[in-house]
C-alpha cells in the first residue's frame, strides 16, 4: 500500500487547464499515480500518440516501457520520452520549418541537424578557444594545475550552453560573484568571444548541442501558428514526472500544451529533485503551478519507510527544522557500528555483517554498500572477502575514467604505433604494458622485451633484436604483432575502424581466448567474468565514442577523417569517463556498491543499505566547482551576489536531497560503518558520523554491545 | 536482477536474426552484449548508405506531416533523386487517411512482436503499408514474401490496427504490403490474408517454442552465414578459438631455461668499483 492509492479515484478523461500538480517526496508513488492515470486513459480508449509521457531520464523511460509491455498491452505504441529526446524528434520531424524559418545563418540547408551532447561541446568550445588563442587549448592542457581553472570555467559555460541558458547574462554575474581584477575580466571576455564563435559555427552547420536544441524549438517552432496547432491537434494528454526538474522551455510547452490539451498532470517534489541543480527550474515550476493549489493532490509521507530518519538527516543537511516528521508504519533499524582505528578494518566489520546477513536469509541481490570512491586496494578485499562466501560484489560507481582500463590504453598504444604520421608515438611505459599484454610477459619481462624492439616511435623486427632464450617462445607471436602493426600502417581506415580491427583481429585473440562465452542461457549470458565485460564494454564507448567524433568532425565540415589525433588527446586527458556495466537479464546474486549520488538517482529499493566510510569528506561528492552552480547560472537567481554562504547553503540542500533519497529506499535495516582515520592517514571526523550519533541518543538508543540500534 | 521474467519484443529484424543464428540473437536480443566487430565488409560506404536511407525517411515523415523538405532533399545527389522517385510515386499523395511513421505492437503468446510502419494508407475498406527501400540491387519478388517484415507488418496491423479503423478490425484480405524500391522507382507488392494471417501465426508460435527450447548454440549454417550477406558483428568472438594465434606455441615447444637466462632479463645498472664498507 502506498500513499498514491486512491489519488485517482472519480477521476475522469478530462481535466481541463490548469495542469494537475501531484506533490509528494521521493518513494512517496509518485510515479505509480502517473502510470496508473496511463493505464485510466488507454482503458478509456484515448489514442496512444495523443498521451505524451515526459520522464526525467533514460532509465525512467526504460522503467514506464518495461511496466507498459507488463501489461502487455497491444495496439499503438504511446510516446514516453525525456522532453530534451522529445525536443530533439519534435526538430528532426520538423526540420523542414526550422530550415525555412530563416533563424539559422545563410548556409544551404543540411538533410538534418546533428544532435550533439556536452563533451562534443566542450570539444568544439576548446577549438575555439585554441583558434583565438592558440595558447589556450584547454582540454590538452588539463592536466596541469592552472589550466583547471580555465577548465572550470570553460565547463561552467559549456554547462550554460547545456541547460539553454543566456551566457551573455552569465558573464556579469560571474564576474561580480567571484575574483573580478583585470586578468579575470580579461579572461572571460575571451572566453566570450570563443563561445560567440562556437555558437556561430554550430548554428552555421546544424551541430546543435542542448542549448541550441531549445533555442532553435523556441524561435523556429513555438512560434510557427502551424506547428502549435498540430502540437494541440495531436497532444491530448501530458504526463511530467519530476517536474521540479524540467527546464524554463520545458515549463512553457507545458504551460502552452496545457491550455490546449484535455488533461495535463505533473508529478512534483516540493523539496526538490536531484537534479535539480543540473539546471531544472523549480522556481518557475512552482510558478506555473501557482494559484491552483485547490488542485494539489498530496502524497502522505508516511508511506515512506524510515521516514523519522530520512527527515532528521534532510533537517540536519540543510539546518532547519523539518515542517513535519512522520513516524513510519513499518519498522526499520539502524545499526550504528563501532568507529574502527583504521579503514582496512572498517572493511573486515563489513564483510562480517554481509556474511550475517545473508547467513540471516536476506538475498544479496537485496544488499547494497554506499561507499565513496574506494581505492583499488580495499576494494580488492571487499571482492575477496565477499568472494570466500561465493558472493559476487557489483561495482556501480560510472565515475572512472575509460582509459583507466588496461585494454583501451593496449588498443589506444596499437593504433599510435600502426599510424606514425600522426606523430604520437607512445610513451615506453604504454608500450611495455601492451607487449606485457598481447604477448602474456611476466612484468619482469616487458620491460626487457620493450627496451629490445622499441625504438625511436617504432616496434622494430623481431630478427633486428637480441632475443632472449627465456622468451623465445614468444618471439614468432611478436612477429605476428609486429606483422600486424606494419599492415595497418598500409591501411586508410579511420580511428574507429582502426580500434575495432585491433580489438577482433589482435586483442581478443590474444587475451580472450578461451572466454568462450557462457552457456548465453545462464546466469549473467555475458562473459564469464564480470571483469573481462566491463573492459570489453569499455573498448565498445571508445569505438562508439571515435566514431562519434568523426562523425561530428565531417558534419562540422573537417573531411570525413577529421582529427583523430585530437580525439587521442581527449582520451589520455581523462575526459571519457567509463561506461558503466549493468548487465541486462537475469544477474547471478551479487552485493552491490554504489556511490551515494549514483544509488540516489539511479538505484533500487533493497532491504538493507550498508553505509561505509561515513566519516570520510568524500562519502557525498559536493560540487566544489564554484563556477557550475545552477543557482548561480539560474534565471531564477535573484538574490544579488552569490557568496559562500548561499553556496554552503545549497550544498547542504543538495546533501539533504541525496540522504532522503537513499533512506527512502531502505526497507529493513540501516548499517552505518566508520573509521578513525582516511586513506592518507589524516584523522577524519566527518558531521555524517555525528548526526547519525546524535539521532541514536535522541531516539533512546539501545546499546547492544557491538552496535547501537535504533527502531525506526 | 531479481530474476523478473518479461514479455519478450521482437522485430522482424530480431526474427531475421533468429533465422541466420541462435546465438546471434541471444547476443543481441536475450542478452545484449556489446562487442565491437565490423560493420559489414566495407563499413564506411554501408554508414554512407545507412545514413542516406535514415535520412530519405525523416524527408518523407516530415512530407507526410504537410511540410515542403525539397530543399532538404537537394544536400545529396542520391537522396535527391530518391526523394524524387518517391514524390512521383502512386504512394506520396496524402489525401484521405495516411499514418506516417506508426508503432504498432501485438502479443502472440508470450511474445510480443512490434513493427513500425513506413507509411499506412487507408483506401477505402483497403489498408496499403509502404516500406520504403533504398537498396541498390532489387530481390526476388518470391524471396521477399517469405521475409519476415512482408510477414510481420501485415499480421501486426491486421491483430491490432482496429484503431486506425474506428475500432473495427482491419480483415487480413483487405491489407497488402508495398516495398518501394526508390533507387528503381518500382514496387514489390504483396497481398496479405487470413491463410498468410495464420500461418504468419503459427511460424510466430513456432519461433517461440524453439526459443523456448534453444541453447543458442550457433546456427549458421557451419560458419557459411557468419560472413555472409555481411560479416557476423559476433564473430570475433565465436570464433575465438579459431583465431587462436599459430605462432603461439605448446607448452612442450618452450626451451629449457637456466639461471643465466632470468639474470639476461635484468635490467644493466652500473657498480661502483669500491666496496661498500658496513
Amino acid at each position: 500500500m502506498s500513499g498514491a492509492d486512491g489519488v485517482l479515484d472519480g477521476w475522469s478523461t478530462d481535466l481541463s487547464h490548469p495542469p494537475r500538480v501531484l506533490n509528494g517526496p521521493p518513494g512517496s508513488g509518485k510515479t505509480g499515480v502517473l502510470l496508473m492515470r496511463f493505464r485510466q486513459l488507454l482503458q478509456s480508449g484515448e489514442f496512444p500518440t495523443g498521451v505524451v509521457v515526459w520522464v526525467s531520464n533514460q532509465q525512467a523511460v526504460q522503467h514506464w516501457q518495461q511496466v507498459i509491455r507488463d501489461w502487455n498491452h497491444r495496439g499503438v505504441n504511446a510516446t514516453v520520452m525525456t522532453f530534451r529526446s522529445w525536443v530533439r524528434q519534435e526538430l528532426m520531424q520538423n526540420w523542414a520549418l526550422v530550415e525555412s524559418s530563416g533563424v539559422l545563418p545563410g548556409k544551404p540547408p543540411q538533410a538534418r541537424p546533428f544532435f550533439i551532447g556536452l563533451m562534443a561541446a566542450q570539444h568544439i568550445l576548446s577549438d575555439c578557444c585554441a583558434e583565438i588563442d592558440p595558447k589556450h587549448d584547454v582540454l590538452a592542457e588539463s592536466f596541469t594545475a592552472p589550466a583547471m581553472r580555465r577548465v572550470q570555467v570553460l565547463d561552467a559555460y559549456a554547462r550554460v550552453i547545456e541547460h539553454g541558458l543566456p551566457y551573455d547574462t552569465v558573464l556579469p554575474r560571474l564576474n561580480a560573484c567571484h575574483d573580478a581584477g583585470p586578468q579575470s575580466q580579461a579572461f572571460h571576455v575571451y572566453i566570450a568571444e570563443a563561445i560567440a564563435a562556437y555558437r556561430s559555427r554550430c548554428m552555421t552547420y546544424r551541430v546543435l548541442d542542448h542549448a541550441l536544441q531549445l533555442e532553435l524549438f523556441t524561435l523556429a517552432l513555438l512560434n510557427h501558428r502551424g506547428y502549435l496547432q498540430r502540437l494541440a491537434a495531436h497532444t491530448q494528454h501530458v504526463l511530467v514526472d519530476d517536474f521540479e526538474e524540467c527546464c524554463p522551455v520545458a515549463l512553457r510547452v507545458i504551460d502552452h500544451v496545457s491550455k490546449k490539451a484535455r488533461s495535463v498532470l505533473v508529478a512534483c517534489n516540493p523539496l526538490g529533485g536531484l537534479r535539480e541543480y543540473l539546471g531544472g527550474d523549480p522556481v518557475g515550476a512552482r510558478a506555473l503551478s501557482q494559484g491552483f493549489e485547490e488542485r494539489y493532490l498530496m502524497i502522505s509521507e508516511a508511506a515512506l519507510p524510515a521516514a523519522s530518519l530520512a527527515d532528521y538527516l534532510y533537517a540536519r543537511a540543510v539546518d532547519e527544522a523539518a515542517a513535519s516528521v512522520n513516524p513510519s508504519g513499518k519498522r526499520s533499524i539502524l545499526s550504528l557500528h563501532p568507529s574502527c582505528v583504521l579503514r582496512v578494518q572498517m572493511f573486515d566489520v563489513l564483510i562480517a555483517r554481509v556474511r550475517a546477513l545473508v547467513a540471516q536469509g536476506v538475498p544479496s541481490q537485496q544488499i547494497v554498500v554506499i561507499a565513496p570512491m574506494v581505492d583499488p586496494l580495499l576494494l580488492w578485499h571487499l571482492r575477496e572477502g565477499l568472494a570466500q562466501d561465493g558472493l559476487p560484489l557489483r561495482v556501480l560507481t560510472g565515475t572512472n575514467r575509460v582509459v583507466d582500463h588496461r585494454p583501451v590504453r593496449v588498443l589506444t598504444t596499437l593504433v599510435r604505433l600502426a599510424r606514425p604520421q600522426w606523430q604520437m608515438p607512445p610513451p615506453e611505459a604504454d608500450v611495455t604494458e601492451m607487449l606485457e599484454t598481447l604477448l602474456n610477459l611476466h612484468p619482469l619481462e616487458s620491460p626487457h622485451v620493450q627496451r629490445g624492439v622499441y625504438q625511436d616511435g617504432q616496434l622494430n623486427v623481431a630478427d633486428t633484436v637480441n632475443w632472449p632464450r627465456l622468451l623465445e617462445n614468444r618471439r614468432a607471436s611478436y612477429d605476428g604483432l609486429y606483422g600486424w602493426v606494419k599492415q595497418m600502417c598500409e591501411s586508410e581506415a579511420p580511428l574507429d575502424v582502426l580500434l575495432e580491427q585491433a580489438f577482433a583481429q589482435v586483442y581478443a585473440p590474444r587475451c580472450l581466448l578461451g572466454l568462450a562465452p557462457d552457456g548465453v542461457k545462464g546466469e549473467a549470458g555475458s562473459l564469464k567474468s564480470a571483469d573481462v565485460a566491463m573492459d570489453v564494454l569499455q573498448i565498445d564507448q571508445l569505438i562508439q565514442n571515435a566514431r562519434t567524433h568523426r562523425h561530428l568532425m565531417a558534419a562540422l565540415g573537417e573531411g570525413s577523417a577529421g582529427d583523430p589525433k585530437r580525439f587521442l588527446r581527449s582520451i589520455y586527458a581523462g575526459e571519457l569517463a567509463e561506461r558503466p556495466l549493468i548487465p541486462r537479464g537475469s544477474l547471478p546474486a551479487a552485493v552491490t556498491l554504489y556511490t551515494a549520488a549514483k544509488y540516489a538517482e539511479e538505484g533500487a529499493p533493497v532491504a538493507h543499505q550498508l553505509w561505509v566510510d561515513v566519516a570520510s569528506p568524500l562519502w557525498w561528492k559536493s560540487d566544489i566547482r564554484e563556477f557550475i552552480n545552477p543557482r548561480v547560472l539560474s534565471r531564477n537567481w535573484d538574490e544579488g551576489m552569490y557568496t559562500e554562504d548561499h553556496d554552503q547553503r545549497d550544498q547542504a540542500l543538495k546533501l539533504g536531497r541525496t540522504l532522503r533519497a537513499i533512506v527512502s529506499k531502505c526497507r529493513v535495516g540501516l548499517d552505518v560503518f566508520a573509521s578513525d582515520h582516511g586513506s592518507d592517514g589524516a584523522e577524519l571526523s566527518g558531521e555524517l558520523l555525528g548526526w547519525f550519533a546524535e539521532f541514536a541518543h535522541a531516539t533512546r538508543a539501545i546499546a547492544n554491545g557491538t552496535a547501537t540500534e535504533v527502531s525506526l | 536482477m531479481t530474476g523478473e521474467s518479461h514479455a519478450l519484443v521482437l522485430s522482424a529484424t530480431g526474427l531475421r536474426a533468429w533465422d541466420r543464428c541462435e546465438r546471434l540473437f541471444a547476443f543481441t536480443y536475450i542478452h545484449p552484449m556489446p562487442w565491437p566487430g565490423p560493420q559489414g565488409t566495407d563499413p564506411q560506404l554501408s554508414e554512407r548508405r545507412t545514413s542516406l536511407g535514415t535520412q530519405l525517411h525523416h524527408l518523407i515523415h516530415q512530407h507526410a506531416l504537410g511540410l515542403d523538405p525539397r530543399s532538404l532533399a537537394r544536400t545529396d545527389p542520391d537522396l535527391r533523386r530518391w526523394f524524387e522517385r518517391y514524390r512521383a510515386s502512386a504512394y506520396a499523395a496524402l489525401d484521405g487517411p495516411v499514418h506516417s511513421e506508426l508503432h504498432l505492437s501485438a502479443s502472440v503468446g508470450d511474445m510480443v512482436v512490434r513493427a513500425t510502419f513506413d507509411r499506412v494508407i487507408q483506401r477505402g475498406s483497403e489498408f496499403v503499408i509502404v516500406d520504403w527501400k533504398t537498396s541498390e540491387r532489387l530481390p526476388d519478388a518470391r524471396v521477399l514474401a517469405d521475409d519476415w517484415q512482408a510477414l510481420l507488418y501485415p499480421f501486426v496491423l491486421a491483430e491490432v490496427g482496429s484503431a486506425l479503423n474506428g475500432g473495427v478490425a482491419i480483415a487480413p484480405e483487405a491489407i497488402k504490403m508495398v516495398f518501394y524500391y526508390v533507387e528503381h522507382g518500382q514496387e514489390v507488392v504483396i497481398q496479405h490474408d487470413s491463410e498468410r494471417h495464420e500461418g504468419v501465426r503459427s511460424n510466430l508460435l513456432r519461433v517461440m517454442a524453439s526459443m523456448a527450447r534453444s541453447g543458442y548454440e550457433p546456427t549458421g549454417k557451419q560458419g557459411q552465414r557468419c560472413l555472409k550477406p555481411a560479416p557476423c558483428r559476433f564473430y570475433s568472438l565465436c570464433h575465438l578459438a579459431d583465431m587462436r594465434i599459430e605462432e603461439q606455441v605448446a607448452d612442450d615447444d618452450v626451451p629449457e631455461v637456466g639461471p643465466d637466462d632470468y639474470l639476461a632479463l635484468l635490467p644493466e645498472y652500473e657498480f661502483d668499483d669500491e666496496p661498500v664498507s658496513l
